[in-house]
Parts: C-alpha cells; structure tokens; sequence
C-alpha cells in the first residue's frame, strides 16, 4: 500500500460561519441559535432545582426561604423566564423528533408528519401533566 | 483528533438522553415547584415541603431526579458548545469544550451528593 494511501484523508471544508444579518434576515438560524442557547436555561434550571432540593434537606425552615426567594417578584420573573424557556425547549424537541419519526424505515409506510406530531406532543404534555399532578398531591404516592 | 472529538459519541449519547427527559420533565417541574409552589397553589410551604421529600426521598424518585439534572447538564453543555461554534468561535473550541462539559461533570457529582444525600 503507498504511503498516500494509508495517511489519514483529511477533508477540506470551510469552517462554517455565521450568515451575515442572521438574526432578521434567516429566520430558521435565528431559531436554532435560540434553541441552541436553551442549553444555557436548561444549566440554570438544574441549578435552581438542585438549590431546591438541597433547602428540602436542611429542613422546613430553609425550604420557606427558598419558596419566599422564588415567589418574590423578580424571582417569580425569572421564573417565569426559565418556564418559558424550557417549554420552548420540550415543544422544539418534540418537533425534531416528529420530524426523524416521519422518516420511511424498510418496508414500512411512512408516518405522516402531522400524526407523528400529534403523537408526540400528546406525550410531552401528558408527561407534564403527571410530573404537576404529582407535585399537587391529586395522585398520592 | 483531540480527546474531545474522539468522544464525540459519548457526549451525543448523553445529550440524546438528556433532551428527552429534559423536554418530558423539567417544564413541568419548574411550574410546579419554582412557579406553583411559592404561589401557594398547591398549598403551603409545609404541605409542600411534605410532598417534595416524600416525591424525592424514595430512591425511585432520587434515581429519576438525578437522571434528569444529571443528564439535562450534558445535553445543556453539548448545546452551549455547538452554540458557541454556530457564534463562530472555532479558535477556542477547545477550551469552550473543556469548560462546559466540566461544569456538566460538576452538576452530576452535585446531584448525587444533594439528592442522594436527601
């Protein structure tokens, strides 16, 4: 075998750069950017979580600190901002994954992207509604 | 190739993971206990204190909880690293690489120790 071709191919490609006036002019980069940056909420709502958890170890008394820092008005504001970053997150997912179910596999007929859909929103918001009927107490374990 | 592209499939794994317990649990969980809870609407700070360490004290809850915070950090740090390159921050992939999936190391030891130790 020569030389050249046991070397490693390396394949040249430009490095992939941000389009220019992306933010109004390329809706569908500006929506993955903001997808992309719910990585960032998603680190911040674990960290609340964590925090969360931890004021449930220390006892009851920390706890209501915790609920009287989260329910105060800026808290509640960014809060509210983690929520709707998250649910963003949860119906993009979802989207994305529609879209790869719909994909034909084999012989099998190819799900209709709305079905697929359908399905898979129906999934994320009955999820959502068990994790809230559970923190309700409506379903005692 | 670098360590980090050579792990390429590890993180993808655990960012696949992560963004589906991410997307199935974590907007419920912020309505009920960041937003609901200290609305009163599911009671008061003792009633929820109950619920919270009877949901999390068990060790199936414990295990589904730090799945999901644990995991959740790995999805957010692959995201927070290919967002950094759509910025077009190639030059210093390496370190924003480095950063976030160690912070991602430190969030799962965090979750294990917060709510294991519940």
């Amino acid at each position: 075998m020569s030389e050249a071709a046991t070397k490693t191919p390396v394949t040249k490609v430009l490095p992939s750069r941000v389009p220019d006036g992306w933010w109004t002019g390329h809706t569908r980069y500006r929506n993955y950017v903001l997808f992309a940056g719910t990585g960032v909420v998603l680190a911040l709502v674990n960290v609340v979580l964590l925090i969360a958890v931890s004021a449930v170890g220390q006892g009851s008394e920390a706890w209501g600190e915790f609920l009287g820092a989260v329910g105060s008005v800026p808290g509640l504001i960014v809060m509210v901002f983690l929520f709707i970053g998250t649910a963003f997150f949860g119906f993009r997912w979802m989207r994305v994954g529609a879209k790869l179910a719909a994909v034909k596999l084999g012989p099998l007929p190819a799900i209709s992207p709305t079905i697929a859909l359908i399905a898979q929103m129906g999934g994320l918001f009955a999820l959502f509604g068990v994790v809230l009927f559970l923190l309700s107490g409506a379903i005692g374990i | 190739m670098n360590l980090i592209h050579r792990l390429e499939p590890v993180f993808w794994m655990l960012f696949g993971a992560g963004g589906f317990l991410s997307a199935l649990f974590l907007p419920g969980l912020v309505l009920g206990v960041l937003i609901l809870f200290p609305l009163g609407v599911f009671g008061d700070s003792v009633e929820t204190f109950q619920r919270m360490r009877t949901l999390f004290s068990n060790p199936v809850g414990q295990l589904l909880l730090i799945a999901i915070v644990s995991l959740s950090f790995w999805h957010a740090a692959h995201h927070t690293r290919h967002l950094a390159l759509d910025l077009g921050m190639h030059a210093i992939e390496g370190a924003v690489s480095y950063v976030v999936y160690g912070l991602a190391l430190l969030g799962t030891l965090a979750a294990f120790a917060i709510i294991g130790g519940l």
